[in-house]
């Protein structure tokens, strides 16, 4: 028998005879040591996950500089970033639809934020803060064996801190460009035997500028959230609590007969339980439970021909009406994991998900729907030999009104040696329809009319849209060829993937009232190679690049112009001291948008730590510098000046 | 003639009492009575240099004192001062605390590993590139060690910090993030039973490694460790009083001389690392001890 496999067999047998009889080296210990890193703890090499995967630490997210969320996946390989309105961030693995994150399940600390009421990742409604955040890790490729529908073409992981891991006290404080400020303080500490973190927050920018034809655009956003996370041992139990709201308001640009301001207030709220148990050293068990709720009041008063409602004999030429978008979305997640470690070459995950979905809105459903889906997920990984691994996975999924489906993947690992392997995967997955694509029964009710000459104060709106009950699951087949090559004692990391997509009965036109027309009537081919490259030579340097290319094609403009031909992102930072550091980041992507914009920015990042007894204050600049003339996604998202400045200075104790 | 040949019958009878050479009594005090220390006290007796009396926790009386005191652990380290004894063994002792006090004719035989071993470790593990290697300690003399050996280990740039009090595993905590390998020093106060689960699980939620202290913190989760098996501390007990008994000089205190290396090969692998075998490492490490 081979090293290799020697080597996997030994620590079972060691950690199996220790089970037995706890006895260490340590000859005079009364203070045994548990086995806290068991095999049913650890986590799948990246060697061997069956899909690409990419992560974004903390130091990444440091060195970037990066104030949005979503702009950290510009260094992430193949990955669209784009800003619809200056709160309304757009993020897609491949690009495709640029209208609304919809192909992407995005995960904080295992709970989904996809919003199934209006189809979309909300970036904006998200109540953490990037300070939050410990790392991201980034599925590239189709998942639904493993997270589920929506896990289309990629999943987003995002990992909050633990509250074990940050500082008894720390506060922020950043204003900038865009009249931003951003204001924060965090708190941690130990009760009850555990850990807490608590995080207040408030953030403000103006957003774009100017539109094309030189009008100032309304899209700013004022958040306030607050969020906290509790984190537990009890021997060989783990238990996290997690707790959020965010209360917000953004502007909009009034449309030709808006009255008053289309302003949105929108008030998040979450709660997440999770439970780990390891029933032996080769057993766990996971149970999580998410509760995540959302209410939008959108109010504002129109002007409008009396003929566009049923108030035709209204003899007014124009009436003012109060028109409401409300809408209150309540999303429970039952999740249920178990792992198991069969023998020293298979290893089985496997678990059910429950999900139920609840929409109310008078304007785009005429009162309350809800959804149930159902789900069974497995993966089998098998170690052939040294050399080759195995895994098969999938996922077997039940939604009312949309039917059963199963999403199969299978992996196939060739390890060349431990530093270098190869990858080839076959995936399946598929995006249920939403409740607004399948459901939507879609019209205005306006309110107040005025002037009423003596009719009905209430009125509806005759332009309505109806959602598409016969609407199938959007599928992806996709096929990879990929390498990873880590050479930790270069600190070097090193990743490569080709790739091969084909897309099916894609649902892409618009969500809109006057172009609602859900139908799987589009298909998109996609076919790219694509690499990451991380490299920490030392404690000092950081480097990090990314490059993919993309050839698509379809038979609506409308899945292309969100995927790029070319795009790159490279992240370089030094650290001069150790309270020095200097970060210059470069990100491109072209073609972009609805103009085949070019997309091309620089970034710097400087900080000075002064430490001082157990304190420390950090002051930082960050800027970014647009080396291109487009505009960013859309026509009318401009800003005036080519550099946006941010200064901040933050207090740890 | 006939009483002549009787006298020398007996002489040749009783010579061989005569010519035996009494073997030295040692008195080996034992911490606690168990299964694994009776286990180690039949392996030190089982030598043809001395005999052993075998006492627990106290000395015995006067009458029955033997020449050479052995006491096993630190918590026997009281019965060394002002010991009546010609020569005095301390078997199992952390070398920090047997060094806060001064003994005389005493000797030791530490239950640590040198920190030079364990950066050796560390060396061969990551093939000698740069590395931050943290180390929380709380006893200040690892100041003084740590120093010392940043002059043999110039890749290395340490991160260091006294953990004490409520927040040292807060402080452990602020070393595991800011290091890519974290040296867990043989303070029980610190690293315990207690503490090592946060500990691990830490270390693993940053992929920081640990190296451990001993054996069980690699069972537990730790990446790797210098390890001195129980038949390895009793060798080199029985040859440092036997030195002593040939020499009639104290040996000086030492770490242990005969180590291997324990690896944790399940938490390698998930992290990406491939090491070498535990007899490539020992190699190596043997190596870098002779440059």
């Amino acid at each position: 028998m081979s090293r290799a496999k020697n080597k996997h067999i030994i620590p079972l047998a060691i950690i199996g005879f220790s089970v037995a009889t706890p006895l260490q080296a340590n000859f005079l210990s009364n203070d045994d040591l548990p086995i806290v890193l068991t095999p049913a703890r650890l986590k799948q090499s990246r060697s061997e996950v069956p899909a690409s995967v990419s992560v974004i630490d903390r130091e990444m997210i440091k060195a970037s500089g990066l104030l949005e969320i979503p702009e950290l996946f510009r260094l992430i390989p193949g990955t669209s970033v784009g800003a619809r309105d200056g709160w309304n961030y757009v993020v897609s693995y491949h690009g495709s639809n640029y209208r609304d994150s919809r192909r992407m399940q995005v995960l904080i600390d295992g709970r989904s934020v996809y919003q199934a009421g209006l189809a979309t990742v909300d970036w904006n409604d998200i109540p953490i803060t990037i300070e939050d955040i410990e790392r991201i890790e980034v599925v590239r490729g189709p998942s639904t064996a493993s997270y589920g529908a929506n896990a289309f073409l990629g999943v987003i992981n995002i990992i909050t801190r633990h509250p074990a891991d940050i500082p008894y006290l720390e506060g922020s404080a950043q204003r900038g460009s865009e009249h931003a400020e951003n204001y924060r303080i965090s708190h941690a500490d130990e009760y009850l035997g555990g850990h807490y973190r608590i995080t207040i927050a408030s953030r403000h920018d103006d957003g774009f500028d100017i539109k094309k034809n030189g009008q100032e655009r309304l899209d700013s956003k004022t958040v306030q959230l607050f969020n906290t996370r509790y984190e537990r041992q009890f021997n060989n139990i783990s238990l996290s609590l997690n707790l959020g709201y965010k209360e917000g308001r953004v502007t909009d640009d009034y449309s030709d007969i808006d009255v008053t301001s289309p302003d949105t207030n929108v008030d998040d709220y979450y709660f997440s339980s999770k439970i780990e148990k390891e029933l032996s050293v080769f057993h766990s068990v996971k149970f999580q439970y998410d509760f995540s709720g959302q209410q939008q009041i959108h109010r504002w008063t129109a002007q409008i021909p009396p003929f566009y409602t049923d108030l035709a004999n209204n003899p007014a030429p124009l009436i003012l009406v109060d028109a409401n978008e409300d809408q209150q979305v309540n999303r429970h997640d039952i999740d249920f994991q178990d792992t198991y470690i069969w023998n020293e070459s298979v290893t089985s995950v496997a678990g059910v998900h429950l999900k139920q979905s609840r929409v109310s809105s008078e304007t785009y459903y005429g009162g309350t729907i809800k959804s149930n889906n159902y789900q069974f997920f497995y993966n089998i990984e098998k170690k052939l030999s040294d050399k080759f691994t195995v895994n098969s996975g999938g996922s077997y999924e039940y939604e009312e009104d949309i039917g059963k489906n199963f999403s199969p993947r299978l992996a196939f690992h060739y390890h060349v040696n431990k530093n270098n392997n190869f990858r080839f995967i076959y995936s399946e997955a598929i995006r249920t329809p939403d409740l607004l694509e399948t459901s939507a029964n879609w019209t205005y009710t306006g309110r107040n009319i005025r002037p009423a000459n003596g009719g009905p104060t209430t009125a509806v709106l005759l332009q309505t849209a109806k959602g598409n009950p016969n609407l199938k699951p959007e599928l992806i087949q996709s096929r990879e060829i990929g390498y990873y090559g880590n050479f930790y004692n270069l600190h070097l990391q090193w990743d490569v993937k080709i790739f091969s997509d084909h897309l099916e009965q894609l649902m892409s036109n618009s969500i809109s009232l006057d172009r609602f027309d859900p139908v799987n009537d589009s298909y998109l081919k996609q076919q790219g190679i694509e690499t990451e490259i991380d490299y920490r030579p030392s404690h000092q340097w950081l480097l990090h690049g990314s490059y993919a290319y993309i050839k698509d094609e379809s038979n609506t403009n409308t899945e292309t112009t969100f995927t790029p031909r070319n795009s790159a992102s490279v992240l370089v930072s030094y650290k001069y001291t150790p309270s020095i550091q200097i970060s210059l980041s470069k990100y491109y992507a072209r073609a972009i948008g609805t103009s085949e914009n070019k997309f091309s920015r620089t970034d710097i990042r400087l900080s000075k730590t002064i430490s001082f007894n157990k304190s420390e204050l950090e002051l930082s600049y960050s800027g970014q510098y647009r080396n291109d003339d487009d505009s960013e996604l859309l026509r009318d998202n401009i800003y005036t000046n080519k550099l946006r400045q941010l200064l901040g200075v933050t207090l740890r104790y | 003639m006939r009483n002549y040949l009787y006298g020398l019958f007996l002489l040749i009878l009783c010579a061989p009492a005569f010519c035996q050479i009494k073997k030295p009594v040692i008195d080996l005090i034992l911490p606690e009575q168990n299964s694994k220390l009776e286990l180690l006290s039949k392996k030190i007796a089982d030598n043809q240099y001395f005999t052993v009396n075998t006492y627990i926790k106290n000395l015995p009386q006067t009458k029955d004192r033997g020449e050479i005191l052995l006491t096993v652990s630190e918590k026997l380290l009281p019965l060394l001062k002002n010991s009546p004894y010609k020569a005095n063994f301390a078997l199992y002792v952390n070398s920090i605390v047997y060094q806060s006090e001064n003994y005389k004719n005493t000797t030791a035989l530490y239950s640590d590993q040198s920190m030079h071993k364990q950066l050796a470790l560390i060396s061969a593990i990551y093939s000698f590139t740069p590395l931050r290697v943290g180390i929380a300690y709380q006893d200040p003399h690892y100041i003084y060690e740590i120093e010392k050996e940043s002059k043999n280990f110039p890749l290395m740039n340490f991160v260091i910090e006294q953990a004490t009090g409520k927040t040292k595993l807060r402080t452990i905590n602020r070393i595991i993030q800011s290091s890519d390998i974290v040296l867990a020093t043989p303070e029980s106060s610190l690293y315990n039973s207690q503490t090592i689960r946060s500990i691990l699980l830490s270390s693993y939620r940053h992929q920081t490694m640990i190296i451990g202290p001993n054996e069980g913190f690699v069972n537990a989760g730790a990446l790797a460790s210098i390890t001195t098996s129980p038949e390895q501390y009793t060798d080199e007990i029985i040859a440092m009083i036997n030195s002593y008994i040939e020499s009639n000089t104290i040996p000086k205190p030492r770490h242990p001389s005969h180590y291997s290396v324990k690896l944790n090969y399940s938490v390698a692998e998930s992290l990406g690392i491939d090491l070498q075998s535990e007899a490539e490492l020992l190699q190596e490490i043997a190596g870098y001890e002779l440059q």
